[in-house]
């Protein structure tokens, strides 16, 4: 086959290796040399020269204990027995010592060694190849309540609210159930061969991130089954826990392919701005600026936002939800977002609602017609001042009670976005980002505001002027270089019009 | 209709307490005569409005805030204290560990919200789940009330969201002392005498202990 010579031939990176395997199943055979690749460990030297070997942790007996385990499951030589244990205790406790990390059989490490002990690699690149799936495929903080695993609940909630509230509800948190699917990359609760042909695929993935992705594919599998359960809480969560169990190595590319669905749908922010959570690069240590266990749901940049709309075909698209007050949302707003007064919901339950129902309809209708401002995505934008938005956070509540899914929130709403356009127009006003802020009273971008038909005609002039929505849908044409845009505008009931 | 002589007053309620000890329920039957058996956690802070006719001049909007008991909203949902005129905490009377985080509850409150004039808001203790027949507590109507002045709610009541027991009571009684202490001609205090409160729930995980 093209992929033994090509190894063969040496010298050939991650990419070439996948252009040959193209999803195939990779032959038994060849797997040492495609994982050294794919984790960036071919021609590394003997890390262990540096240490004096000697096997004298407090804890030694224990990681003892845990390897002889390992071995006695696999099934080894007699003969050879001796020297894999060494070889995997030398491994485990060189990492402890050089990392200063006490082991601990909760750690998970054995289930983490397994694969690798099956490639029969010798002690330096096995102690390479654990290095690097430490270093960049576990997360830190992989521990019950880690950080990990609130963010492993944000990514649920944005693609299955209703099974993710179901689950917050029976109090049933990712880290219990999800411990060891991510602490292990999986090796621990499938099958040998199946957890191969994980890590075939995860390895030459090179991107950390898309285990969140296979652990959604497990849970979006067991949904029916939780979602039907009258059992008590420590069943379901064993069941959930085990449910990787019945993987099939049939069923590996279609975990994989569903897997890169859910990607595709995902915001490229998840990953941008969690990319702390692996590596061992010392700006992890500073990033606390966000409690993730705090978060009411995805956060989105500002960035991603303004590029997403802009690009063709697929991809994350989003439909940008104002809830700032109409007076602020008057003096300027992004141009394709729709405003929804959030002090609506309090003041007149009922005109909320209809605004809301308003609000889905202009999302489906600039989907249809292939707005820019169109985009399955509800992302909802406030101020940026924690005191101003909490009505917007009450909407996005809302939403999320109803089970909406894609729902997310432009991290640092408007200050954040007026912050990013001042950056990007440093190179000057062509830059094509001009257009994007829209004022409703400037004349800048000649935008009407059509009032609404308040039900209670008269009503106070307050209420009226916020019943109206205004929406600019700026539509793309075919050509990118085109500027060109055209407004129009929908309220409430009607369609848009072009002008 | 005697609108022209009519008075309203609009009050902000919050509704606090553990999780599942039902505040969504007992909103749900004050507001919409319902109840629903399924729980279902609540996600952030969730509102409803009450309109009542007081009396023959004074008809009383209340915004019901339904706050998360989820740790998980712990932070953000403080700012949902803001302006509030009266609060309902409710523990659930077949958990105990429910009636011990009443306290809590109660200084959290009083930590984040005082009245113009500088007192704390009325609160009202709610004894939810008295249908379930299992009170651990109830058989002690003295200790409650014991229990209600020294840590200064204004009343208590056994409750049921799902058998309609005594919410409407309870609510009346809430109301009251709003109207009570907005009449009351107490002088108003400096608003920005700042109380001192401890701050040490936060726990910083060490990122450092794991990987570095």
């Amino acid at each position: 086959k093209d992929l033994a010579d090509a190894l063969e031939e040496g010298g050939c990176d991650l990419e070439t290796v996948r252009n040959i395997i193209q999803g195939r199943r990779l032959p038994a055979d060849l797997r040492a040399k495609v994982w050294k690749i794919a984790l960036n460990v071919v021609g590394k030297g003997d890390s262990l020269t540096s240490w004096d070997g000697s096997l004298d942790l407090p804890e030694q007996s224990i990681i003892h204990k845990d390897c002889q385990e390992l071995i006695d499951q696999l099934w080894v030589p007699e003969e050879e027995k001796s020297v894999l244990i060494l070889d995997i205790e030398s491994v485990i406790t060189f990492y402890c010592k050089s990392r200063n990390i006490k082991y601990s059989s909760c750690l998970g490490w054995i289930h983490l060694l397994r694969p690798l002990v099956h490639l029969h690699l010798p002690r330096s690149d096995l102690y390479n190849c654990f290095y690097a799936i430490m270093n960049k495929f576990i997360p830190r903080d992989c521990f019950m309540k880690g950080r990990p695993f609130h963010l492993f609940r944000l990514l649920l909630q944005y693609h299955e609210p209703e099974l993710c509230s179901f689950l917050d509800t029976k109090k049933m948190t990712p880290d219990s159930y999800a411990l060891n699917w991510l602490g292990s990359l999986f090796s621990y609760y499938c099958s040998a061969e199946v957890t191969q042909a994980i890590w075939d695929g995860y390895l030459q993935q090179a991107d950390p991130f898309f285990i969140y992705f296979l652990m959604l594919i497990i849970l979006v599998n067991a949904k029916d089954v939780i979602l039907a359960q009258e059992s008590d809480k420590e069943e379901m969560i064993k069941f959930l826990e085990t449910s990787p169990a019945n993987l099939d190595l049939e069923d590996i590319e279609d975990l994989f392919s569903l897997a890169q669905y859910y990607c595709s749908k995902t915001p490229a922010s998840f990953r941008k701005d969690n990319h702390s959570l692996f590596g061992s690069s010392l700006l992890g240590l500073k990033d606390d600026e966000t409690d993730l266990s705090q978060a009411l749901c995805l956060a989105v940049s500002v960035s991603e936002i303004l590029q997403a709309n802009q690009q063709q075909g697929e991809g994350v698209r989003f439909f940008v939800v104002d809830c700032r007050p109409a007076e602020q949302y008057n003096a300027g707003h992004l141009s394709t977002a729709f405003h929804l007064d959030s002090d609506l919901m309090l003041q007149n339950p009922s005109e909320f609602a209809q605004s809301v129902k308003s609000l889905l309809e202009a999302q489906k209708q600039s989907i249809e017609s292939g707005s820019i401002a169109g985009g399955e995505h509800l992302c909802f934008m406030g101020s940026g001042r924690e005191e101003e938005d909490m009505y917007m956070n009450m909407v996005l509540a809302h939403f999320l009670q109803k089970n909406k899914e894609y729902v997310s929130i432009a991290k640092g709403g408007f200050m954040a976005l007026q912050q990013h356009l001042a950056d990007i127009n440093v190179e000057g006003p062509e830059n094509g980002y001009g257009h994007w802020i829209a004022s409703t009273s400037g004349s800048r971008n000649s935008i009407n505001s059509v009032d609404g038909d308040s039900p209670n005609g008269s009503g106070d002039a307050k209420g009226v002027k916020s019943l109206v929505n205004k929406m600019t849908v700026a539509l793309k044409t075919k050509s990118v270089n085109v500027k060109e845009k055209v407004i129009s505008f929908i309220e409430n009931t009607s369609t848009p019009v072009d002008r | 209709m005697q609108k022209h002589n009519q008075k309203e007053h609009l009050y902000k309620l919050l509704v606090i307490g553990d999780l599942g000890v039902g505040k969504t329920s007992i909103i749900k039957r004050y507001v919409h005569q319902n109840f629903s058996p399924h729980y279902r956690a609540t996600i952030g802070v969730d509102f409803a409005l009450k309109v009542l006719n007081w009396d023959a001049e004074t008809v009383v909007r209340l915004q019901l805030w339904d706050i998360a008991g989820q740790e998980r909203f712990g932070n953000m949902t403080r700012v949902y204290y803001r302006e509030a005129m009266g609060a309902f905490i409710v523990f659930d009377v077949t958990r105990p560990a429910t009636f011990e985080a009443v306290t809590k509850w109660k200084e959290d409150l009083d930590s984040k919200l005082v009245l113009p004039n500088g007192k704390p808001v009325p609160a009202v203790l709610l004894a939810n789940k008295c249908d379930q027949g299992i009170d651990v507590l109830m058989n002690n109507g003295i200790k409650m009330d014991q229990f209600c002045k020294e840590n200064g709610f204004v009343g208590w009541f056994e409750t049921s969201a799902k058998e309609n027991i005594n919410i409407n009571e309870a609510s009346r009684c809430l109301v009251k002392h709003i109207i009570a202490s907005e009449s009351d001609p107490v002088q108003s205090i400096e608003p920005d005498i700042i109380k001192p409160h401890l701050n040490s729930s936060k726990i910083v995980s060490c990122s450092s202990c794991f990987k570095s």
